[in-house]
């Protein structure tokens, strides 16, 4: 189905709104700088990289990046392929890395002086600040003025790769949690779409009592089921203004509304909603495709294999918020990973100029969505084609009835990060209750404002 | 007079085509050892997250470690480790070898291969297909026990902190029977049957032949094969990254997983190398002492 997506752009308002009040000064103050239009860069872009065009010089520009997975790597493939054909002159070489080895070796090639020049890699500040302030990575904040990124892309890209007046990246994806369902299941036992964290906990009961499987989430080993799903629940209890007091100003985890939401997941564990034994490592993908779970709290990045794998159909429902939540709650979005240039690169401005490419261009914006299946940044009108589920994403992300806040791994430092990598699996085994976990995520904050790397203690040499 | 100096010339030569044959070896070893070692000491003087600048602070890391109780319940969790491939690995292996290594034992190729296949297979290969017969929730243990008439779904291995490292140990144990088995083999293969004939003659029961005649023949092989294993295990990191990333609770927390998380993701170069040395002189010191053991024994 071809469609003119105005919802994309409304989304990424919505991005852009979702992060209102958690904008950092680099972004305040960029906002306020002169904006060049997109012609006026590409023209000065063509006109920097103008030198090997006339002379035929080659430029080779080295990108690493973490789209190993295979329609995200084949989007990125289609879209230097493209850039290459527009710019003859430019070679690009990619060098698609898993996240972890990424990390490894790239302190080494810093280290080294042979860095790529640029990475695409999670740029929150726990992950590259100490980068940053170590001067490994370039403000970026010329270029966004130069090529008018904070015009047509969500803010979402520069709210969270900056702090103290440097932005270091540029966002690339747009990814939202939200309550998957299953249709059919909740069609059999007559339950409507729950409006309130309560009213999604009588309808687990229900599914329960049914003697269906309720929740297809694990809180195991693994970092992210801990992250998403904790960070979910927490959203839907805690104000816009008690995320902002933790994630912006490093405010402290002892909060009635955290303490609500730590409670809601440990009623959840006594009442048996998760999977048995949901501390051990488990598939969430299976058990939702198998069709015998109702609920399935995940993001985005989900939808291709629910589309190709499932027999049933599926609905996708914000999360909803707590009625104890004076502001209802808000949904838990990601940006995925960012562009970071290298300092020391020495095409920097071909960087910027592939950066502009990538998520400044509505042909790659219908590429990013449609081959790679996600949410692309660019805000402007394009066609694109996208399955009923994706359609429905966007409709969530362009919803300004929802809060869409970043998720919690986006803001915090390496200790905190730790420490809700294994806060649920520890909830689940009970070596954690509501007040050692606020005790825990208090400490783990602390040490990281100690390391200076949290978007309230950060600052630059 | 003559004949003596051509002889010490030549002697001097080989002495010195010696020195340059080792010299490559000798290189590698100070760069890609010496160096290294020498870098890690340095490290672990400093407060320092492998980019920015580095602040000297003595010996404050080795201090912090020895208060840290994860630092040294992932260093009894190796202990506990080694202890049980002992029991799960090396005694197996110790038992099959013996058994295969008997005169008359038919396809005692297809034994050794089958026993030492594990061996060759990825950890993370056998890590992952492991977590899965585990799996309190369709594992094949669970199955198992299902079959059986209990319930499979009670037994949650990897998830409950008091039998999470008991089900690493038992995993890595099977992978390494096989080995030492394959090594025991080679040694009972040389021990002199006469010496056993001889004291089967004598009156000797089985276990006596094996315990006081057999084993000690293969001794230095059992040194070497204990030495190598105890290193082995304070070694092991990808078992325990793919089965239970050090969970929960830190109960499989081991001393490399400890040491890389530091260095490498939490950016504590200083305090992870300092980990590292201390985990080094450990293994120095058992080996020394270990040796010095033998030593006095064989004395």
């Amino acid at each position: 189905m071809k469609k003119r997506v105005v919802a994309i752009l409304m989304t990424m308002i919505l991005t852009a709104s979702m992060m209102a009040g958690c904008g950092s000064d680099g972004g305040e103050k960029e906002e306020s700088g002169d904006t060049v239009s997109k012609d006026t860069a590409d023209t000065d872009a063509s006109d920097a990289d103008a030198s090997g065009d006339d002379t035929g010089e080659q430029i080779t520009l080295t990108i690493w990046d973490t789209f190993v997975d295979g329609s995200l790597g084949a989007a990125q493939e289609e879209i230097i392929s493209a850039y290459e054909n527009a710019h003859p002159n430019v070679t690009v070489e990619r060098v698609p890395k898993e996240g972890s080895t990424l990390a490894e070796t790239l302190k080494a090639a810093f280290m080294g002086g042979d860095a790529p020049d640029l990475v695409y890699y999670e740029a929150g500040i726990g992950t590259v600040g100490n980068y940053v302030k170590a001067g490994y990575y370039e403000d970026l904040t010329e270029a966004y003025d130069k090529y008018g990124w904070k015009d047509n892309i969500m803010s979402a890209c520069w709210e969270i790769p900056s702090a103290d007046n440097f932005v270091w990246g540029v966002g690339n994806e747009m990814e939202t949690m939200s309550l998957y369902v299953n249709q059919d299941i909740l069609d059999e036992l007559n339950i409507q779409q729950p409006k309130t964290v309560e009213e999604l906990t009588e309808a687990m009961q229900k599914v329960k009592d049914a003697g269906y499987n309720v929740l297809a989430n694990t809180l195991d080993s693994q970092w992210y089921n801990n992250m998403n799903f904790i960070g979910t629940i927490l959203y839907a209890f805690m104000t816009q203004d008690e995320i902002q007091d933790c994630m912006n100003n490093d405010g402290s985890w002892d909060k009635e509304s955290v303490r609500s939401a730590v409670s809601c997941i440990q009623d959840w564990l006594d009442k048996g909603y998760f999977p048995p034994h949901p501390e051990v490592d488990g598939d969430q993908e299976q058990m939702y495709f198998g069709g015998d779970y109702a609920f399935w709290v995940t993001g985005n990045w989900e939808v291709g294999n629910i589309t190709e794998k499932t027999d049933f159909k599926t609905s996708i429902y914000p999360f909803p918020g707590s009625e104890t939540c004076a502001d209802g709650g808000s949904q838990a979005n990601f940006a995925g990973g960012a562009y970071l240039v290298y300092s020391e690169s020495e095409v920097k401005e071909t960087a910027y100029e592939f950066i502009d490419f990538s998520v400044n261009d509505e042909e790659t914006a219908r590429i990013w969505a449609e081959v790679g299946g996600t949410m692309p940044p660019y805000r402007k009108e394009y066609d694109v084609e996208l399955s009923p589920l994706l359609e429905k994403v966007i409709e969530l992300l362009g919803d300004e009835s929802i809060q869409n806040t970043a998720g919690i791994n986006m803001w915090l430092g390496k200790d905190a990060f730790d420490f809700y990598s294994e806060a649920g699996q520890k909830l689940a085994i009970g070596s954690l209750d509501v007040d050692s976990f606020i005790k825990e995520a208090d400490n783990a904050k602390n040490l990281d404002v100690e390391t200076g790397l949290t978007k309230g203690s950060f600052k630059l040499d | 007079m003559r004949k003596f100096t051509l002889k010490k010339s030549l002697y001097r030569n080989q002495i010195i085509v010696g020195y340059i044959l080792i010299l490559p070896a000798l290189l590698f070893f100070c760069v890609f050892f010496a160096y290294s070692l020498v870098q890690a000491v340095h490290y672990s003087t400093l407060d320092w997250d492998g980019v920015t600048q580095q602040v000297y602070v003595g010996f404050q890391n080795y201090i912090d470690l020895f208060r840290d109780s994860v630092f040294w319940k992932a260093f009894i969790n190796n202990v506990f480790y080694t202890i049980g491939i002992l029991a799960f690995g090396v005694l197996p292996g110790l038992v099959l070898a013996y058994v295969l290594s008997r005169p008359g034992i038919r396809g005692r190729t297809i034994f050794r291969s089958a026993y030492f296949f594990p061996r060759i297979v990825s950890a993370v290969v056998y890590g992952a297909v492991w977590k899965w017969m585990y799996d309190p929730r369709n594992g094949l243990l669970t199955m198992i026990i299902d079959f059986f008439g209990g319930n499979g779904s009670d037994f949650a291995i990897t998830g409950n902190v008091n039998t999470a490292m008991l089900g690493v140990t038992i995993t890595g144990g099977w992978t390494y029977f096989g080995f030492c088995m394959v090594i025991f083999i080679a040694a009972f293969m040389g021990v002199d049957l006469e010496l056993e004939e001889a004291a089967r003659l004598d009156g000797a029961s089985k276990w006596q032949m094996f315990y006081r005649v057999t084993l000690p023949q293969i001794k230095p092989v059992i040194n070497t094969v204990l030495i190598y294993t105890v290193i082995d295990c304070f070694k092991v990191y990808d078992l325990v990254l793919v089965m239970t990333s050090g969970g929960p609770n830190d109960s499989t927390q081991i001393m490399t997983y400890y040491i890389y998380k530091q260095a490498f993701t939490f950016n504590k170069f200083g305090y992870g190398s300092a980990a590292a040395i201390l985990l080094g002189l450990f293994m120095v010191f058992f080996t020394v002492v270990y040796n010095k053991l033998i030593g006095k024994e064989e004395d």
